[in-house]
């Protein structure tokens, strides 16, 4: 690429920017937009031991991320986003003295991290492990060691530095998992797992020889995960549930012990857990649990005489967990019960009785499912009284802290981190509005009562209005109190928002105010208010899991009908897999009241297959709701709702639809077919895009809901080039190397109904990661230049020409000749993550494009930078349209940041959505954290700002009445006065 | 035309590496090497940065493909990067850090140069070990402007009217009012301005007689003198 260096086209250009740029004054952070950090969910937790006991909670999550969080407030303390993918996976988290240290093995490294202050303390590189292979940590020698099991290798470290003492190589590594590593006494266990066959252990000795080497049978073994390890036993339960096998590591000659579980009056069992407290009861033998058909929770000992001795049956435990407390060891467990409550019960394993003082009815809502895990802190109040604080994961990967009184201290709904679809939706009128539009709705009425109906209401109205003015000024008076108190908080209190919900959750004057819909990868759905990403409503369903498409997971969400048809009642759905049968289903819900279907089953609309594609028809039923068409794997349509079938018979002749098969790289379009069975899709084209090796990565519509205003541009000389606006057109992008370790990928432009084939292109030594925008005329997406090393954004726009074939409608079956396709690239100053267009009601204002990027920072980038037609060298008609001059480079200032300093990570998506501003959008980016706010691509031309200085405005123009009217009588005086000379 | 300036030296360097990255890029060759190496370097806290700068600081390189964490020194090694060429960027929601290109050969010689998106051949090299200093707080905010009286008394339109007012109201009381003479040619201007059926004389020509008896303010003869022809009339 040829740079110039010109500074006046340089000068040019910052003008520009300056006029491009709409920065936040500092005072408006945060008035309008909020942010939420969430790690994700917990796989390990433990309460920090150091300093003041449990004051601090150290977790590592799926998502990579090692966080503290205070105990007491559930805020963040510190968190660090590891790699993405498996090079960033946690495998194992330890807390010594005071450092967490966390292993990578996808990444082939150990990292300490300070426990108070989080900074890094060392980082120490191990062989790495293929992906499926997890890895293990302990400790050794009075903790001064750390035994590392990774990649095939037992690798030494020293606990304080991260120093390597000693890595050996393990031998059988091909047959054998090894998956579990102890320190005993003086020598080292490493066992592995060969389903099907046997076991092996390599025991080391301190200085790393290899001390004893040996397999021992275990044919019955199918699976790793029938088996746990703890204190240097090796514990399993047999497939039917029946059998529990368990074997020394730390003896010479191990073996399986076979014990029937039948001798205790138990069958079937399942769930085996162990407990790792260190406990000084019972010799310090491993305690596991099996759970059994009467879903009994029994507690088992393995004894010095390695016979197993039941120590406790309880009935119908969720989760337990041993905490070790002085000389007392606690068996804590969780019990859900009807309605909204759980139980918690404390044992002493010594007595085996129940400790009363520990024992408590919680609170705990249906919508967290099934608590998974425990843990807990024991402390001695002041009084010499027991105290505890629970901490409970949950299967919706929430998290919450129980104090002793069974009070909940606080919740994080960890959820919020995986989310898989989100949707904004309107809030309804207030009811009094409601009414006025019920009269228009009745025809069949005297003019009396019409009259008397009126007139109440807009009574009812003048009242609300009074009430709303008083209640305005007392939030202008509440709120700077209130803003202390809400930076303090984490997680909403509940009580607060139940006040005046009713009221509060009414539309607003300009529609600013929504309900963000929000779904997420466990199923669980959440309603989120707009204004302060409060929860206002969740549901669970857990059955509900996502499919695939082109490789990742989804799980769409689909509004039925708005609130805009009253008084029918808003309704959306979220289409998925049912998570046992892995065929298709439809969860219906209200989307304001958060209230699941009547009529639906309570897991949902199962369909009779899996899912090949599905839309929302733009066309409504008698009842304002947009059917749903859904095509299943076997080619046959499912519409929901079941009363619109005929809806769409009536529909079929222009019903098209399309798949992808990703792998194969074929697109294939259908048309509609009524027939006896119903209505079946008949594949009418098939696009073959494999090459080179290529799968489909992306397929991208345009969105449904945007509105195209301008037909046209107006050129320099004042002729009109019309856009090529195909409602029907898609983007695919096929990704793929060349089989010599190039990368490349290619970008086709294809009708979705008729399969023609309108543009492709494609990117020799690029990869992905690839964003694709796809609004009105143009396609902007971005790619990582392999050749040139840097981040590329290209744009393509599409025209009809200087004369638009069909100015009424568009046609796929009879389309316009092909279009003029304009394209530039650029290169882009950062790693993006996630891209989005802006969009606003009528589709007038400027676009703009946002662009969340690594480093946390959500950029709002003008489309003027990305013009395909920006000259080189700018001539008169150029800047009469206001085209910049070509720059290759696309500016990244800090004020066009929309989170301005509340970075935001691992952004996978942004949603916009137009509010009742044709100047305002508003903007949800998600990902492992939340971001909302609004955008003003056009600054805000249709109302005040809301930094208006009406109390300026006022004092000038009363100052200048009280001038005028002073000087008025001034000058009378005056006037009077030379009178009487 | 940026190549000429850059000197031999570089040009044959840049040419080494890429012919070293070249190597580095044949799938035969990749496939033996698997040696991974590390980048190091330091980054220098930030003046004005508060305690838990450490905690929120990362390095990202090619965009978090490895991240690096600081230790309570300001110190990073990013470990398991194979040879290659990458860029090195410091994220702080804070403060603003330039990003770095680091080449590493296959034999493992690390460099660090600045990063130039637009000519990536172009190598302006930086001390290596990494030194990353803060060019400042990230500017995210629009400054508001903010309604001060000097702001309002330095505008043009307001000096334009002040400025002649000071003239009118000042400019008379300087001059030297003890003086008899004076004292009565003032008397007599005033007379002019408040009898309006007098004919009035020319403002700038009282004005260029005040401003050019002004300088030889001491001369009170000569000054005395000018306006006298107005006394004839």
């Amino acid at each position: 690429m040829k740079v110039q260096h010109n500074p006046w086209i340089f000068l040019l250009s910052v003008a520009f920017l300056v006029q491009l740029c709409l920065a936040l004054y500092e005072d408006q952070a945060g008035k309008f937009d909020w942010r939420h950090q969430y790690i994700g969910r917990a796989v390990h937790a433990t309460f920090d031991q150091s300093g003041v006991q449990g004051k601090r909670l150290l977790l590592s999550t799926e998502q990579n991320v090692v966080a503290a969080v205070n105990a007491r407030n559930g805020q963040l303390g510190w968190r660090h986003i590891l790699e993405e993918g498996d090079s960033g996976r946690i495998d194992d988290m330890i807390v010594v003295n005071n450092f967490v240290l966390v292993l990578c093995s996808g990444g082939g490294l150990v990292r300490a991290f300070h426990s108070i202050s989080g900074s890094l303390q060392w980082e120490a590189p191990v062989p790495a492990s293929p992906a499926q292979k997890r890895g293990d940590l302990a400790l050794h020698g009075g903790d001064d060691q750390l035994l590392v099991l990774s990649g095939d290798s037992i690798t030494v470290l020293n606990s304080d530095t991260g120093v390597e003492v000693w890595t050996k190589v393990l031998s059988n590594t091909g047959t054998t998992d090894y998956v579990y590593t102890a320190s005993h006494g003086n020598d080292i266990i490493v066992a592995g797992i060969s389903p099907g066959s046997h076991v092996s252990k390599v025991i080391y000795t301190k200085k790393g020889e290899v001390k004893l080497q040996e397999s021992f049978p275990a044919a019955w073994l199918a699976s790793q995960e029938q088996c746990q390890f703890s204190k240097g036993h090796l514990i399993c339960l047999s497939q039917d549930g029946s059998i529990v096998y368990h074997a020394r590591l730390d003896s010479n000659a191990a073996s399986f012990i076979a014990s029937s579980i039948s001798q205790y009056g138990l069958q079937r069992c399942q769930q085996l857990e162990v407990f790792s407290a260190d406990t000084e009861l019972y010799e310090g033998m491993p305690i596991f649990s099996v759970r059994c058909d009467t879903k009994s929770f029994n507690l088992f000992i393995i004894k010095a005489n390695t016979k197993l001795e039941l120590l406790k049956t309880l009935k119908e435990v969720d989760s337990a967990e041993i905490i070790q407390f002085e000389d007392i060891t606690v068996l804590v467990t969780i019990s859900r019960e009807d309605g909204d409550k759980a139980t918690m019960a404390g044992i002493d394993l010594e007595t085996g009785k129940e400790m009363t003082e520990l024992s408590v009815k919680v609170h705990f809502p249906q919508h967290h499912g099934a608590p998974n895990q425990l843990r807990g802190v024991l402390f001695k109040h002041k009084d010499g009284l027991i105290g505890m604080r629970i901490l409970v994961i949950s299967e919706d990967h929430s998290l919450v802290l129980y104090q002793q009184s069974g009070k909940v201290l606080w919740l994080r709904e960890e959820a919020l981190a995986s989310i898989m679809s989100v949707e904004m939706v309107d809030l309804p009128v207030s009811q009094i509005m409601a009414k006025m539009e019920d009269e228009f709705g009745n025809q069949n009425n005297d003019l009396l009562s019409m009259f008397v109906r009126r007139f109440t209401t807009q009574f009812q109205q003048v009242q609300a209005f009074i009430l709303q003015l008083r209640q305005r000024l007392k939030a202008v008076r509440h709120h700077h109190h209130h803003h202390q108190v809400e930076e303090a908080e984490v997680e909403q209190d509940e009580e607060e928002e139940e006040e005046d919900e009713e009221e509060y959750l009414t539309r607003d004057d300009f529609n600013l105010h929504k309900m963000i819909v929000a779904v997420t990868s466990c199923g669980k759905i959440f309603g989120l208010d707009s204004q302060n990403g409060h929860v206002v409503w969740r549901l669970y369903n857990p059955l509900l899991v996502p499919f695939t498409k082109q490789g990742r997971s989804v799980l769409p969400l689909y509004v039925h009908r708005t609130t805009a048809h009253f008084p029918h009642q808003p309704q959306c759905s979220i289409l998925g897999l049912h998570k046992t049968t892995r065929k298709g289903l439809l969860f219906t819900f209200h989307p304001i009241s958060g209230v699941a279907e009547e009529n639906m089953p309570a897991s949902g609309f199962e369909l009779n297959h899996g899912i090949l594609q599905a839309t929302l028809l733009t066309q409504m039923d008698s009842e304002f709701l947009r059917p749903l068409v859904v095509l299943s794997t076997d080619l046959k349509y499912f519409v929901y709702p079941r009363e619109d079938t005929d809806l769409v018979k009536e529909l079929a002749p222009s019903l098209y639809m399309f798949s992808s098969n990703d792998a194969a790289g074929i697109l294939q379009g259908y048309n509609t077919v009524p027939t006896d069975q119903g209505l079946v899709a008949d594949v009418m084209w098939r696009l073959d895009l494999k090459r080179e090796g290529h799968a489909i990565t992306q397929v991208v519509p345009k969105r449904l809901d945007e509105r195209v205003n301008s037909q046209g541009i107006v050129l320099g000389d004042r002729s009109v080039m019309y856009k090529y606006l195909n409602p029907n057109l898609v983007v695919v992008i096929a990704e793929g190397d060349d089989g010599q370790g190039k990368n490349s990928f290619n970008v086709y432009l294809v009708d979705g109904v008729s399969g023609r084939l309108v543009f492709h292109c494609n990117h020799k030594k690029s990869s992905g990661p690839i964003n694709v925008v796809h609004s009105e005329n143009w396609v902007v997406y971005n790619f990582w230049n392999q050749k040139h090393r840097r981040v590329e954004l290209a744009i393509l726009e599409m025209y009809e020409g200087k004369e638009q074939s069909n100015t009424t409608d568009f046609s796929s079956l009879h389309p316009p000749p092909p279009p003029v396709i304009m394209r530039q690239a650029y290169t882009f100053p950062g790693h993006i993550s996630a891209m989005a267009a802006t969009i606003t009601e009528i589709g007038i204002t400027s676009k703009h494009i946002l662009i969340a990027m690594q480093n946390g920072g959500i950029l709002e980038l003008a489309k003027a930078f990305l013009d395909p037609r920006r000259p080189e060298n700018p001539t008169a008609e150029s800047r009469e349209e206001g085209l910049l001059p070509y720059i290759p480079e696309l500016p990244r200032p800090f004020e066009a940041t929309i989170n301005y300093n509340h970075s935001v990570y691992n952004i996978r998506g942004i949603h916009t959505v137009a509010s009742g501003l044709e100047s305002t959008c508003l903007v949800l980016a998600y990902g492992l954290d939340l971001f909302y706010d609004r955008v003003m691509p056009s600054r805000m031309f249709d109302v005040l700002k809301d930094d208006f200085d009406y109390f300026f405005i006022g004092s000038v123009v009363v100052g200048m009445i009280l001038v005028s009217l002073l000087t008025q009588k001034l000058a009378a005086r005056k006037a009077l006065n030379r009178a009487w000379k | 035309m940026h190549l000429n300036k850059m000197t031999p030296d570089f040009l044959i360097l840049s040419l080494i590496f890429a012919l070293l990255r070249g190597i580095g890029a044949n799938p035969e060759e990749e496939g033996n090497d698997k040696s991974l190496f590390k980048i190091e370097g330091k980054v220098l806290a930030p003046q004005s940065a508060d305690q838990d700068w450490i905690s929120s600081t990362k390095i990202l390189v090619d965009g978090g493909a490895n991240i690096g964490f600081l230790k309570s020194d300001g110190t990073f090694v990013i470990n398991n990067v194979p040879s290659g060429s990458y860029i090195v960027e410091v994220v702080n929601p804070t403060f603003v850090f330039e990003p770095y290109r680091v080449d590493i050969t296959s034999k493992g010689k690390t460099r660090g140069r600045k990063l130039n998106n637009l000519q990536p051949s172009a190598v302006q090299t930086v001390t290596y070990p990494l030194k990353f200093k803060s060019r400042g707080k990230a500017e995210y905010f629009q400054r508001r402007e903010e309604w001060r009286i000097s702001d309002l008394l330095f505008n043009p339109m307001v000096m334009m009217m002040i400025v002649p007012c000071l003239m009118f109201l000042v400019l008379p009381k300087l001059m030297n009012t003890a003086d008899p003479e004076t004292q009565k040619e003032m008397q007599q201007s005033m007379n002019m301005f408040t009898n309006p059926k007098q004919n009035m004389p020319d403002i700038s020509e009282t004005l260029t007689s005040w401003l050019g008896g002004n300088p030889a303010a001491g001369n009170a003869g000569r000054k005395a003198a000018k306006p006298r022809p107005l006394k004839k009339k």
